[in-house]
């Protein structure tokens, strides 16, 4: 590289940082089908990545004192762009090599762990490794043709790298996947890594070398190869499928004696869904756990005027499409909803009716974090819901702990009332003793645990002010409720207020692990 | 899933049979404390007994404690036909395919005919879940080899340049 190449080198480094950061942040995106999105899959992404870089810069320590630098350089770029450009065709069939197809969610969650760390080194090793390489090799090549000293080689390198990776870091977020999606953005990064590495070899005087184009065609070959898809269950039907800066999400719609019923996912196909949609508003029946957050509206002692609701993880609305339907009396439901992905928001409203943008009775509010919207709602709500997971196994931690409790019961009017959705393994499980636990110390109340017939779920519901169960069970409540709650395998008050979780002292992925470790070991 | 009348085909004799009935009537109106209140009743045999109690829990849609209603049931009456029959269809739905492989072989065991659409649905559960197991061992040997490899290059590579 000439004099005149002095920031054609920094800015070639600064497009590595830049591809390394793409690989980065798009790889869990990538695994997110098969493992979710969890701080699990998120740290063995990380550790895979520094590991291979830290063997990458070793690479590059060792190729730099060969006579022309510059010429690996071009062949470490060509090579991560060749490996990039592969990642998401390699990725369904190496996590479906260690979770076949068919898996259920409960037997998939225990492989997390393992599983995500194995597809972490097997995909992303290879090309974070060769990226790795760049930046001793540009350093060498800085100090060599500049002839200065290795710390302000080092320095300006780093400096470049860091600046790239700065930039790579957010138009991965915020544009490329949510833009072009998630294959066309590993294609593009390959693309510019490859296609830089072809012109570092040219300028090195290297020519065209077999490697060389072995790993070109190879990128190209991408082009034209087909990702495979997470699988569509029997019987469905795919709607919509968009990549949203959080997660991949879809609707699919599936035939039923009832009609056609719309299920929202995200990122994982298995067995389970974030939101659902059928024909005719009102209970979903056995097996759904929405129809459970009508329950508090009818214990309640008012029967007309508003019911005001504040949603947090509304997810494409289900929770108030059962609510607007099936309230007691002549009350009318009003509320916001706190939903952090717009995409879900986008395709609720194009396909489950969730309220429009300018509706005043259920103001619907995209890209807020729950705890803030709670907050920020208000106070005086009849009812506060939260229905918020990550990954549909994980409750967020600063969504399970006392001070967000605490906010929760100051956002309610006298007597009004919290309902919790939780994943759980009957009313023994330790995720939901916790959470219950929580809950009571919040509340300084005994809470209410109910379980949903059918499903692993259970309705957790806590009063401001009283006992969520009333002594005397008011009878000809739907959905059999007046026996449900008075039938002692089914519903439990539990009041226990030690070791409440807080935003301090948080283990409820410890609680989750140990659920579905639980879960496993009971099939044993 | 669980067929009804399966369960009026059941023959429960005598004394019995009152609360036996009762429990299932109870259960099929969807008073399922009753229904477990009258399989409690005194005068049921503990076959019965945990026939209409696994009976009640399960059509209230609580499959895990049915399941377990089952299995207790089989202790005292190890050969009872309909409760292993049941707790094979249960543990399929609860995606517990060793438990059903286990009730499907005793009730094999016991004389039982199982039909073959179930013995397919068991055999597949298992290779699915064997699967899982197999695909968590691959896992677990792919990351130690990669790792152990990634720790070897480390050892080469820092003894210095070439």
């Amino acid at each position: 590289m000439k004099r005149g190449g002095d920031g054609a080198l920094l800015l070639l480094v600064a497009i590595a940082g830049a591809g390394t950061m793409v690989v980065e942040l798009a790889a869990v995106r990538l695994l997110a089908p098969w493992y979710g999105a969890s701080s699990t899959v998120w740290t063995n992404v990380i550790g895979v990545v520094l590991l291979a870089l830290a063997l990458g810069y070793l690479l590059g320590a060792r190729w730099s004192t060969t006579p022309s630098p510059l010429r690996r350089l071009g062949a470490v770029l060509i090579a991560a762009g060749a490996f990039t450009a592969w990642l998401p065709f390699l990725a369904p069939l190496v996590a479906r090599s260690f979770l076949p197809e068919g898996t259920t969610l409960d037997r998939a969650a225990m492989q997390i762990q393992w599983g995500s760390l194995a597809c972490s080194l097997a995909l992303f090793l290879p090309p974070a490794l060769a990226l790795g390489a760049v930046g001793p090799l540009a350093v060498e090549v800085d100090q060599r043709r500049r002839e200065s000293h290795a710390g302000n080689a080092g320095g300006r390198v780093l400096a470049a790298s860091t600046l790239g990776s700065l930039v790579g870091t957010f138009s991965t977020t915020h544009l490329l996947v949510p833009s072009l999606g998630l294959r066309a953005s590993f294609l593009l990064a390959a693309f510019v890594l490859g296609g830089l590495g072809l012109v570092v070899s040219r300028v090195a005087g290297g020519g065209f070398r077999p490697t060389g184009a072995v790993a070109l065609l190879a990128t190209l070959g991408s082009v034209f190869a087909q990702p495979a898809g997470t699988a569509l269950a029997a019987g469905t039907s795919k709607l919509a499928e968009r990549q949203s800066p959080y997660q991949s999400v879809r609707v699919v719609e599936r035939e039923t004696d009832t009609g056609s019923w719309r299920e929202l996912q995200v990122n994982e196909g298995f067995d389970s869904f974030q939101s659902v949609w059928q024909p005719t508003p009102g209970f979903l029946g056995s097996g759904y756990y929405y129809d459970f957050f009508v329950l508090p509206a009818w214990l309640d002692e008012r029967r007309s005027g508003t019911w005001n609701t504040c949603v947090v993880g509304l997810g494409a609305g289900t929770a108030w499409r059962v609510l607007d339907t099936e309230l007691p009396g002549s009350l009318q439901l009003t509320g916001v909803g706190f939903e952090l992905d717009p995409v879900v928001v986008e395709l609720g409203r194009e396909y489950m009716d969730l309220p429009a943008e300018d509706s005043t009775r259920l103001r619907v509010f995209s890209g807020w974090d729950g705890r803030a919207g709670v907050r920020a709602a208000g106070v005086g709500f009849d009812q506060v819901i939260l229905d918020a997971y990550a990954n549909q196994v994980e409750i967020p931690a600063h969504l399970a702990s006392l001070e967000f409790f605490r906010e929760a019961r100051a956002a309610l009017r006298d007597g009004g009332w919290l309902s919790i959705n939780v994943g759980a393994f009957g009313l023994e499980d330790p995720v939901l003793t916790g959470l219950a636990r929580t809950v009571c110390a919040a509340f300084e109340q005994p809470v209410c645990l109910v379980r949903v017939p059918f499903s692993r779920n259970v309705a957790l519901i806590a009063r401001e002010g009283r006992p969520a169960l009333p002594e005397d069970v008011p009878g000809g409540l739907p959905q059999n409720w007046s026996e449900w709650l008075a039938f002692g395998p089914a519903t439990r008050a539990f009041d226990d207020r030690q070791d409440p979780l807080t935003d301090d002292r948080n283990d409820i992925e410890r609680l989750q692990r140990e659920s579905l470790q639980r879960a496993e070991e009971s099939r044993r | 899933m669980i067929s009804v009348c399966v369960v009026l085909c059941l023959g429960v004799a005598g004394a019995q049979g009152n609360a036996f009935e009762r429990s299932l009537e109870a259960t099929a109106q969807g008073r399922y404390g009753e229904a477990l209140r009258w399989a409690d009743s005194e005068g049921l045999d503990s076959a019965s007994r945990a026939q209409a109690r696994f009976w009640a829990l399960s059509r209230a849609g609580l499959l895990d404690l049915a399941l377990a209603e089952a299995e207790l049931g089989l202790e005292e009456a190890p050969r009872d036909d309909w409760l292993l029959g049941q707790a094979v269809e249960v543990a399929l739905i609860l995606h517990d395919d060793r438990r059903a492989e286990q009730h499907l072989l005793t009730w094999e065991a016991s004389g039982g005919a199982p039909d073959a659409e179930l013995r397919a649905r068991v055999a597949s559960g298992v290779r699915s879940a064997e699967r899982v197991r197999a695909g968590s061992r691959r896992a677990m040997g792919v990351s130690v080899g990669l790792l152990a490899a990634c720790v070897a290059c480390f050892a080469a590579w820092l003894r210095g340049p070439r």
